[in-house]
């Protein structure tokens, strides 16, 4: 095909230009494919912020309310359960574990969960990924703790140092469990979840440090010290709520109903799947709007690129009437400057898709270390490359305006070479 | 194909910018046989130019008979005409012949890109497109290997202008049309480049139609025409 060749040869008489424009279109396709890819990934990240999963029960209030503190810590649960119905629950024959729940405590504004070592156990994230400790063991005795990655690197603690939980799960607290001091025994792992910013101890540990409460605060009078604590009988008597395993995943929708209907005490079980998709409804405008943007900046590329074509076409007429001269036809011109965009267009693509690449390479390690986003180096998915064919397309209707404007100077100037 | 008498034949050939401007060629007759090499001196305003664009095809006359190696020209839709002139009609220009991007054999051989019958005509020849424009180059005076390797815009503007004639005559088109070729060169190269110019039209029987404001030049051409006497509309 001759008359690519010829546009490959012009385009390189004009490398200059050439190369500015490929690199704004390579940056912007870079930013697209990353933005999508790191949506991809945070989405799937967030559908993935529990799994494994079957049921989340609390108190009666809405599937969004008991997610948001269940799950995602956030906020209170407006009631709590009851020791007694969790055990009626986690008994039952279809139920394989389950991991209590209990919240409401804080350290330094992070959520302090109190919970069991089923929570080591079978808590479940990601792809199926369990828990895995980057430094030290699990709790085991009543005043350990064990820190989610972002805690312990947010306030600088390693094990053995010594931590104060406060009470109630603002950031700025007025009473502090200060009598009853914990010791960091383990460090997570990043997992890009609410995990990362939560402070687990023991469900007694829990029970220990509010000992001495009544209503919600201490009574005066009748403190009792770590150790005095230690021989009390540290049950609990309620949770904010419990995760449920199922032997078989078959059970659920019956356990849910029986849940839902419990006649002791008002409970809520939500599947967390569903859950989490309604959330990302409301959160997930977010992202739309970054792909919107990113979106912009390639056509901000390609208008470059329209700007570099049509600014150069004043210069170019001598060349197209020499090509008319020689027997080029009108559409062949047209050709001829179509290909040059869609070159651009290309090699742009090419070229941000390499360094998109490239930038994974680099960063996907620390990545998943700092935020437990795990950003593979597959194949472009189907979805990609229908960005990069719309990117093509883009360009290739972009590169048509110029070469319409050859065509017509082609007609109109035939071989006469205006200087 | 039998042999035509006229390369190019006018009749009555009218031509206006607009309907309601006053015409800027009204030529009676004019016949160009074929083999010949013929002058025709035009100064500015004598209506060269527009003479050119019609010959070209760019423009097409309101009235009257342009035939070109006996084909109505005149009456070819765009299309066709681009082909017939891409595969019969060489053109020269004054100046800035060449692309600067392509080397001085990829310009010459510009037109068999172009022209089916070009190229096949030199496949009638058992010659590739790169040979005939070597062979030509050569007998343009310009077979010094240094040369070929050089970018064209560095060749000095006679060579230049000798790269365009190679460019116009290969694929031995019947017609070639030089346009001013020659303004830019001084007395002595000006008379080497038309013998040469000249020399390659005679060795394939190729029509030559030389247009230029100079009329020194005239005792080189078989015939001369003065543009102005024969177009009307500027008497």
């Amino acid at each position: 095909m001759p008359i690519i060749i010829l546009a490959l040869k012009s385009l390189w008489n004009r490398r200059a230009t050439a190369l500015l424009t490929l690199l704004s279109i390579a940056l912007a396709v870079t930013l697209l494919l990353g933005v999508e890819r790191l949506r991809t990934e945070a989405r799937a990240s967030f559908a993935n912020t529990l799994s494994a999963t079957d049921l989340v029960v609390g108190a009666r209030s809405g599937p969004v309310p008991l997610l948001l503190y269940a799950v995602f810590r956030l906020g209170n649960a407006t009631n709590n359960i009851s020791w007694q119905s969790y055990q009626a629950i986690a008994t039952r024959p279809e139920v394989a574990w389950t991991i209590p729940l209990a919240l409401g405590d804080a350290h330094q504004g992070y959520p302090v969960l109190g919970t069991t070592a089923a929570y080591f156990d079978h808590y479940r994230y990601g792809q199926r990924q369990p828990l895995r400790l980057a430094q030290g063991v699990p709790f085991s005795d009543l005043y350990d703790a064990v820190l989610g990655a972002e805690v312990a690197k947010a306030l600088g603690y390693r094990l053995g140092d010594a931590i104060v939980l406060s009470h109630g799960a603002g950031k700025v607290s007025f009473v502090d469990h200060a009598d009853k001091p914990f010791r960091v025994v383990g460090i997570l792992a990043a997992t890009g979840t609410p995990v990362d910013r939560t402070v687990h101890v023991s469900l007694a540990a829990i029970e220990a440090i509010h000992i001495d409460y009544q209503n919600g605060a201490p009574r005066p009078g009748h403190s009792l010290s770590a150790e005095q604590a230690r021989e009390m009988d540290l049950t609990p008597k309620t949770l904010t709520a419990f995760l449920v395993g199922l032997h078989s995943r078959v059970a659920v929708f019956r356990l849910q109903r029986f849940i839902n209907d419990y006649p002791e005490e008002p409970l809520l079980a939500i599947l967390p799947g569903v859950a989490l998709g309604e959330l990302w409804q409301v959160i997930g405008i977010g992202e739309q709007a970054l792909l919107a943007v990113s979106a912009m900046v390639v056509l901000v590329g390609l208008a470059g690129m329209l700007t570099a074509l049509l600014a150069g076409l004043g210069e170019r007429r001598r060349e197209l009437a020499i090509l008319r001269s020689v027997g080029a036809r009108p559409w062949q011109i047209f050709t001829l400057l179509v290909s040059e965009a869609l070159t651009l267009a290309l090699l742009g693509a090419a070229f941000g898709l390499a360094l998109l690449y490239l930038l994974l390479a680099f960063s996907a390690p620390l990545l998943q270390a700092h935020y437990g986003l795990q950003l593979g180096l597959g194949l472009p998915s189907r979805h990609e490359w229908q960005l990069l064919g719309l990117v093509l397309g883009a360009g290739l209707v972009v590169g048509s305006i110029p070469a319409w404007r050859a065509y017509r100077y082609s007609l109109a100037d035939g071989m006469s070479i205006r200087l | 194909m039998f042999l035509r008498e006229m390369a190019i034949s006018l009749h009555n050939l009218e031509f206006r910018w607009h309907k309601q401007a006053p015409p800027t060629l009204l030529i009676d007759r004019l016949d160009v046989p074929r083999g010949e090499r013929l002058f025709l001196r035009g100064p500015s305003g004598s209506g060269k130019s527009t003479l050119l664009s019609l010959l070209g095809g760019v423009s097409q006359p309101q009235s009257g008979v342009l035939e070109v190696l006996g084909e109505p020209f005149h009456l070819m839709r765009g299309a066709r005409r681009d082909r017939f002139r891409a595969d019969h009609i060489g053109f020269v220009f004054q100046l800035f012949n060449l692309l600067p991007y392509l080397s001085m054999v990829e310009n010459v051989t510009l037109p068999c890109r172009f022209s089916p019958r070009r190229s096949q005509r030199l496949r009638d020849k058992q010659r590739s497109p790169e040979e005939e424009a070597l062979r030509l180059l050569a007998e343009l005076g310009l077979d010094d290997p240094r040369l070929r390797g050089r970018p064209v815009t560095e060749l000095s503007v006679g060579q230049q202008q000798r790269v365009a004639v190679a460019r116009a005559l290969i694929g031995s088109p019947e017609l070639v049309i030089a346009d001013e070729p020659t303004s830019a060169l001084d007395a002595d190269r000006c008379e080497l480049f038309l013998r040469l110019l000249e020399g390659e039209c005679a060795a394939e029987g190729i029509t030559l139609l030389f247009v230029s404001h100079d009329a020194s030049l005239a005792p080189l051409f078989d015939r001369t025409l003065e543009l102005a006497a024969l177009n009307r509309a500027v008497q």
